[in-house]
């Protein structure tokens, strides 16, 4: 009894701590600036009038911080663009080499995923700059190729990891039976693996898509006009700019979570099948 | 149709030598059984007959084809897995339909085909189902008819029956043995059930350390095993081992002698061996051929028991009772001969209970004699 309790305890607080940062973003941005000021924790007087300025096609209102809020419909798209493309590379290329990694015994296997999983430890920073000039000499600067494929290289370590063990948890047979049946191997992937194996390529995308939605640091780098900045980083450009209103900026950073949070709350039974689950026959 | 022949056939994992120069010829339509314990190489075997497992050494051919080198999507094979292995994502129909499919068969046609297999399995109502709608029994008979539709030449099996209960794999034992009569597929079957190799097979293959053992009909199997280790494995209950040696027993007579008993046996099993006197053997005998006499309780007329031939005078030992068996049709009592205990099959009204002590009869046309140290028999008729 008490036990149960004190678990129950345990996860509100686990979940108070979690949400109530991006629970207040909400709030602020549907406060009136005077609101924040008086430290509110509950706008008295909620307005939409903060998301106003995101939406201002026409591009007629010179307050401040209009005219970076002006661009974050393109941003946005920008995002979108490149974490599609994020998620689509990690699906095909992690697939594959998970599919490799998992089924077909070769020496050296274990050591191929160690160095996968290392590569994923080295602090971004410090590739940074040869990264950089990676780019450059490929004039692949201020593209969204190039934050894509940078951000590729991050995930795709998690991506591997992830599916290899989702992949060991199909049964043998399956594709046997598949091959059996008249299917070549590349056929028996296609046709009887990859249906199979949905939540778990499912939940590694999405995991893929919202990691590159969420950084900064590379698409920072690379990108320098709005032909190509993820939302990220046009939203940091708000710091920048002196007295933005704080409402103001709390709309941007909810217009930035938004799609996240929308994709995991859709796909959130395939995640957890994908991430904790197994497959069974 | 085909015949399905294997020459030195071998298979290694790293170290591990999962089947060790296996030659085999199966002849069209047969029904032939692997059986074995677990790990014994039945399925690498099964896999390599298949295509999906390539074999480190020896060949594989398919009537006049050699199929050794051909994957197995383009072999005439259909498999049943242990696990069933039916696709998850697919609809009852679409399972069966696949192979077909797979072929290249017209969409009309696979339908006509799907009906009929899903008729002789007796599945057509759930033919809309996903395999995790069904329960073992069912999910088996969709294996059995995604396996047949094809109309394959050779159907290979692994352990089909294993995972359903007691009482659903006597019927579809029943089942097999009559899709077996029906269709005209080469059948090779793997289990680790004696029984059910018995009951089915044509001809059974003894495996053990991925080495045969014996090949032979059930018959041949069960009344002439070629080592201790197919004579322990074939037959429930196990078949019983006395180890002892030989001795010469009166002018030209031999019998053998171990704690508790002294078994005379007949000249032809001994004529032909060198220095049988004072040889150790192992003394093979079945629970149905010990004979034994009424509890010593009883007097009057002794009545015929068990397999029992013989009268009081061949007696090989007297024992005594330590567990007594009801089995319904049987009466198993468990006998202590010299340390060792012997499984005796009796008529289910034999009063003898825990504790008495009887006179045993060994059925001397149905003892086996076994190489005290190899094991290999040492019945010269194999
Ligand atoms: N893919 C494999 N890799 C390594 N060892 C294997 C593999 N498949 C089977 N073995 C080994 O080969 C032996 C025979 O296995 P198997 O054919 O599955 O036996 P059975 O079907 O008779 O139980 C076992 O010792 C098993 O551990
Ligand atoms: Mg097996």
């Amino acid at each position: 009894m008490w036990r149960r309790a004190a678990l129950y305890i345990y996860a509100l607080v686990a979940v108070i701590y979690l949400t109530l940062p991006f629970a207040w973003v909400a709030a602020v941005s549907f406060m009136p600036e005077r609101e924040v000021t008086q430290q509110r924790w509950w706008p008295e007087e909620p307005t939409v009038g903060n998301y106003s300025l995101y939406f201002d096609v026409e591009g007629r209102s010179a307050d401040v911080g209009a005219a970076i809020a002006r661009q974050f419909p393109r941003a946005i798209f920008n995002s979108l663009i490149i974490g599609t493309a994020v998620m689509l590379l990690n699906l095909t290329c992690g697939s594959l080499a998970a599919y490799a990694l998992a089924r077909l015994p070769f020496r050296g296997n274990l050591l191929l995923l160690l160095f996968y999983l290392g590569s994923r430890s080295v602090p971004g920073v410090a590739i940074m700059i040869p990264m950089y000039l990676l780019m450059r000499s490929y004039g692949l600067l201020d593209t969204h190729l190039s934050v894509i494929l940078s951000h590729t290289t991050f995930t795709l370590p998690f991506t591997i990891w992830i599916l290899k063990g989702y992949f060991q948890t199909v049964p043998l047979d399956l594709e046997r039976a598949a091959r059996v049946d008249g299917c070549t191997p590349l056929g028996a992937l296609v046709r009887v693996f990859l249906p199979v194996t949905t939540p778990g390529l499912v939940a590694v995308g999405i995991f893929a898509f919202i990691a590159s939605w969420g950084e900064f640091l590379f698409a920072l780098l690379f990108t320098t006009t709005i032909a190509s900045r993820p939302v990220t980083v046009l939203a940091s450009d708000f710091a920048q700019e002196l007295q933005v209103p704080f409402t103001v900026i709390a709309a941007g950073g909810v217009l930035v979570i938004l799609l996240p949070l929308v994709l995991s709350f859709i796909f959130q039974r395939l995640i957890i099948q994908g991430i904790g689950g197994s497959v069974t026959g | 149709m085909a015949r399905v022949r294997l020459t030195n056939l071998t298979k290694h994992f790293g170290d591990v030598v999962a089947v060790d120069d296996v030659t085999l010829d199966i002849a069209d339509r047969e029904f032939l059984t692997l059986l074995g314990p677990s790990g014994c190489g039945k399925t690498t075997l099964l896999n390599m007959i298949a295509g999906l497992e390539s074999p480190t050494s020896g060949e594989v051919w398919f009537d006049d084809r050699n199929v050794t080198a051909v994957p197995p999507e383009r072999r005439d094979i259909a498999m049943v897995f242990q696990t069933y292995a039916l696709y998850p994502h697919m609809s009852v129909f679409d399972n069966v339909a696949f192979g077909l499919k797979m072929r290249g068969v017209p969409a009309e046609e696979r339908k006509r085909l799907v009906l009929a297999a899903a008729k002789t399995m007796e599945i057509g109502h759930l033919l809309d189902r996903k395999p995790r709608a069904l329960s073992g029994g069912q999910r088996q008979r969709v294996a059995l008819a995604r396996a047949i539709v094809r109309d394959p030449g050779v159907f290979l099996l692994d352990e089909p029956l294993s995972n359903l209960d007691a009482q659903l794999r006597v019927v579809m034992r029943t089942e097999l043995k009559r899709l077996h009569g029906d269709l005209e597929m080469t059948f090779v079957y793997v289990t680790h059930d004696q029984a059910e190799s018995l009951i089915l097979s044509d001809r059974i293959v003894v495996m053990k350390d991925g080495k045969i053992q014996q090949i032979g009909t059930p018959e041949s199997i069960y009344d002439s095993p070629a080592n201790t280790f197919v004579a322990g494995f074939v037959g429930s209950p196990p078949i019983n081992l006395l180890k002892g040696v030989l001795e010469q027993s009166g002018s030209s007579g031999w019998r053998v002698v171990g704690e508790g008993f002294a078994c005379e046996v007949a000249t032809s099993m001994v004529e032909r061996m060198e220095q049988p006197e004072g040889r150790e053997v192992s003394l093979g005998v079945r629970a149905e051929d010990i004979g034994i006499d009424e509890a010593p309780s009883s007097a009057g007329p002794a009545t015929e028991t068990g397999g029992r031939t013989g009268n009081k005078d061949q007696s090989v030992g007297r024992a005594e009772v330590v567990v007594r068996e009801p089995m319904g049709s049987d009466l198993y009592l468990t006998v202590d001969v010299g340390g060792t205990n012997v499984k005796v099959r009796t008529r289910p009204d034999n009063p003898a209970d825990r504790g008495d002590v009887l006179d045993l009869f060994f059925d001397p046309g149905k003892i086996h004699l076994f190489d005290g140290q190899t094991g290999e028999s040492l019945i010269p008729d194999l």
